[in-house]
């Protein structure tokens, strides 16, 4: 068996330049958004396209470019609005849905709204239909709040919601906080104002499920048939795309209804924030591999025992269950702590890496590696056992890990929902790569 | 019979109050019931057949027509100071029935009760009859045979929130509508020993399918000759209601009723799930504390605008008024569960409102 020094790395390393021209590059390190305290927002119908090589009406929020007057095209989910704690909030909507949609209005469970313009509707003032060619006061809507408490948040549509929430008008708030915590660094990242919720790097997961059939109806306009009671989704979705869509950059041009991605990556060591959002209407056991994961918050309110005292009461797990309507702060770390060998492949003499687990220093690799033909790699095995290793590839191999990182699966439990309209693999699937601390995330 | 649900409903807060001053012996909570059939009319106007609870109001059994059956039934309280819970049940349906709280143990229970099924024709009490491996278990606890009376009784009664419903055949019987919610504070509108509240309200979630609940009511579901429904396993609701109600009944305009929470009452929301699926209580603008769940208070509350409500599950929450009346916060199903058989605007839509007070 070979071992795989750390020149070996740094070879891997100078390979990154050719990894990252056919990757690209993103920043991994924070979610994507609109950041800002003023959003216009337009409720547009559009297309999205599934995994499994279909493509559905959806409607989604464009967002109006403030300085231009601009409006892009629409995204599913919505936009994740960015905000800062004690920083009033206004988001104008408008609607542009076609003719029989209804009316369109947005709620923030968490948050209470001033909402002017437009009509009373059942849970808040709702922007006209587009066929009754509103003006003036009708012609949108304002949704004022100040967020008083940082955290993960969502809103919805208050209109139809059952339809509406399924078409796609339905994004993430993140409030982040006004400052540093007390005893906190400047330079880090706190997602609560308390130094025990510092976190390196941050991923947001909003899950939701679509019934075809629901969205087909809308586009033939079989208004009167759509019934709920009927229910029956076959896609799922994390930020708006499907598995394997879901490992594209975010922004990439081939989707342009659905620009974000969910491709976690983390140095070891490192502290990783996942955003959770039950945004639509069932509930999805995700299941963490790896290591446990500690939930810190629900509903963006710290899991605390007093005020001041911090996560205190945050609960270990490798399961959460998405509650719709509900959104959970998690943190997860990976170190290979428990894993019994050097995952650098050092010998006992080496210096260690950053973060690295000491008792693990210079352990053998347990086994002894059975030869390539032997064996069928799968399509994220990099050709070696050790992080940020490489090793021969059989011939027409993918190569899709060129870092020779360490792809754990973060996915739901329901197998079911790990297709793409009964196409596997697709739906709630998604990889957290662990890499090398010498492989560039940012 | 026909149940008139609307005036049914009104009176359904207020039987939390009213029926402290009804307990009998000392130290006991004691109530008559009789479980029987009875129409229930949608929001959408159509009826479905249901089997419920209602309060005998002079305890004895021989006046007729003194007692309404509900679904859910009448909320019973069982006060502070009472260790014992005692209820009277008459049977008026052509079946077996039996009662249970879930988390509380039924001191008088020698069930269960075992069957030869499919025939029904024998039964036996407690443990499986010896050598018998085909009985089945039909109640969990001693049956009420149809025309008779029986009794239950609960000599040690746990504070807290708590769901009464048929233990017998309880996929079709609870499903039929035969639960409702038994309290008992630990003080004078004291919850939990640092839970005070000043007023109340009892939220019961559940569903139904009328094909099923129809099939049951015709004698047509299960395991008998000439069924048309075997079992639940496809069932398919099409009604989502809380108390009994469903958008746009006028009960849910304000389901804490008409009072006036001025700022910083505390309004203390008793969550029950007495359906089959799952429902996300969701409160739009406020945040609740989650204080107890099954009847067991947090060692830590909770802050939360929603939570996960599954079946046979209560939840106690308290509610802060922010201001001064009026103000209204819609209090929905999360699960989206918003129309009255594939019709929106409806379902599990309701009000938390504070009213100004009426001064007449």
């Amino acid at each position: 068996m070979d071992r795989i020094g750390k020149q070996h790395h740094m070879r891997v390393a100078l390979l990154m330049g050719a990894f990252l021209l056919f990757f690209g590059t993103a920043a991994q390190g924070a979610i994507v958004g609109e950041v800002g305290s003023n959003f216009k927002l337009v409720a547009k119908q559009d297309v999205v396209v599934t995994s499994d090589g279909d493509s559905t009406i959806i409607w989604g929020l464009a967002v109006t470019n403030s300085a231009t007057g601009v409006t892009g095209r629409p995204q599913y989910p919505g936009p994740t609005l960015i905000v800062t704690q004690g920083v009033p909030v206004t988001i104008t909507l408008r609607n542009e849905l076609p003719d029989q949609a209804g009316n369109v209005s947005l709620v923030f469970p968490g948050q209470q709204v001033t909402a002017n313009g437009g009509v009373e509707g059942l849970m808040t003032r709702e922007v006209l239909q587009t066929h009754l060619k509103p003006t003036g006061a009708f012609i949108e809507v304002g949704y004022t709040f100040t967020p008083t408490q940082p955290g993960t948040y969502l809103y919805r549509s208050g209109t139809r919601q059952d339809l509406q929430v399924e078409m796609g008008l339905f994004g993430a708030l993140i409030v982040r906080p006004a400052a540093t915590p007390a005893g906190g660094d400047p330079a880090k990242k706190y997602a609560y104002n308390h130094v025990d919720t510092e976190y390196d790097r941050e991923f947001l997961y909003v899950v939701s499920e679509m019934d075809p059939l629901i969205h087909r109806q809308v586009e033939e306009r079989r208004w009167s048939s759509i019934n709920f009671t009927t229910y029956f989704p076959t896609n799922w979705f994390i930020n708006g795309r499907n598995y394997p869509d879901i490992l594209a950059e975010n922004f990439v041009p081939w989707l342009p209804t659905q620009p974000y991605n969910c491709q976690p990556r983390m140095h070891p060591g490192e502290k990783v924030l996942i955003r959770f959002v039950g945004a639509g209407r069932q509930t999805h056991p995700m299941h963490f591999h790896g290591n446990d994961f500690e939930t810190i918050a629900v509903d963006g309110r710290l899991l605390s025992s007093a005020p001041g005292a911090g996560p205190d009461l945050a609960w270990q797990a490798t399961t959460i269950k998405s509650v719709p309507g509900q959104t959970a702060d998690l943190v997860w770390g990976w170190t290979g702590k428990e894993l019994g060998w050097d995952i650098y492949g050092h010998s006992p003499q080496d210096p260690l890496e950053p973060h690295e687990y000491a008792p693990n220093h210079g352990k053998p690799f347990p086994v002894v590696l059975p030869p390539r033909d032997a064996v069928t790699y799968g399509p994220f095995y990099s050709g070696s056992p050790f992080l940020g290793g490489e090793g021969e590839l059989p011939p027409g191999h993918g190569g899709l890990n060129a870092a020779g990182g360490y792809f754990y699966m973060w996915h739901s439990h329901t197998e079911k929902e790990l297709t793409s309209n009964d196409i596997w693999p697709g739906g709630l699937i998604s990889f957290m790569i662990v890499e090398h601390p010498d492989v560039p995330i940012d | 019979m026909f149940l008139k649900k609307t005036i049914t409903f009104q009176g359904f807060f207020l039987f939390v109050c009213l029926l402290t001053i009804m307990v009998g012996k000392a130290g006991a909570a004691e109530y008559w019931l009789q479980v029987g059939a009875a129409e229930m009319t949608m929001a959408d106007g159509s009826k479905v057949p249901v089997w419920g609870f209602g309060l005998d109001q002079d305890s004895n059994f021989t006046t007729t027509g003194d007692h309404a059956v509900s679904v859910p039934g009448p909320a019973l309280r069982v006060g502070a100071d009472d260790k014992v819970l005692i209820i009277h049940l008459k049977n008026n349906l052509s079946e077996p029935v039996s009662l249970n709280i879930l988390g509380q143990n039924l001191t008088n229970n020698s069930g269960p009760v075992w069957t030869n099924f499919p025939n029904d024709t024998e039964t036996w009490s407690g443990a499986r009859p010896a050598g018998n491996y085909t009985a089945r278990v039909r109640s969990f606890t001693h049956e009420t045979l149809p025309g008779q009376v029986g009794e239950y009784r609960w000599e040690s009664f746990r504070s807290g929130t708590y769901m009464l419903q048929s233990a017998t055949n309880p996929a079709k019987q609870v499903q039929m509508g035969m639960f409702l919610p038994v309290v008992k504070d630990v003080g004078q509108k004291l919850a939990y020993t640092d839970v005070p509240y000043d007023s109340e309200v009892v939220v019961v979630f559940h569903e139904i399918d009328p094909t099923i609940q129809n099939a049951i009511a015709a004698g047509t579901y299960g395991a008998v000759p000439g069924a048309t429904i075997g079992s639940s396993v496809d069932r398919e609701a099409k009604y989502f209601l809380m108390n009994g109600m469903s958008y746009p009944d006028e009960g849910l305009q304000h389901i804490n009723g008409k009072v006036a929470l001025y700022e910083g009452k505390r309004l203390l929301i008793r969550f029950i799930n007495a359906g089959l699926d799952t429902h996300v209580p969701q409160l739009q603008g406020l945040y609740m504390t989650l204080w107890a769940e099954d009847g067991t208070r947090y060692q830590y509350p909770k802050e939360a605008y929603g939570f996960s409500l599954p079946t046979g599950k209560t939840v106690d929450a308290i509610l802060v008024s922010p201001k001064e009346p009026p103000w209204h916060y819609p209090l929905y199903d999360a699960r989206m569960n918003l129309n009255n058989n594939g019709v929106y605007p409806g379902g599990m839509f309701s009000y938390i409102r504070s009213s100004v007070p009426d001064h007449r």
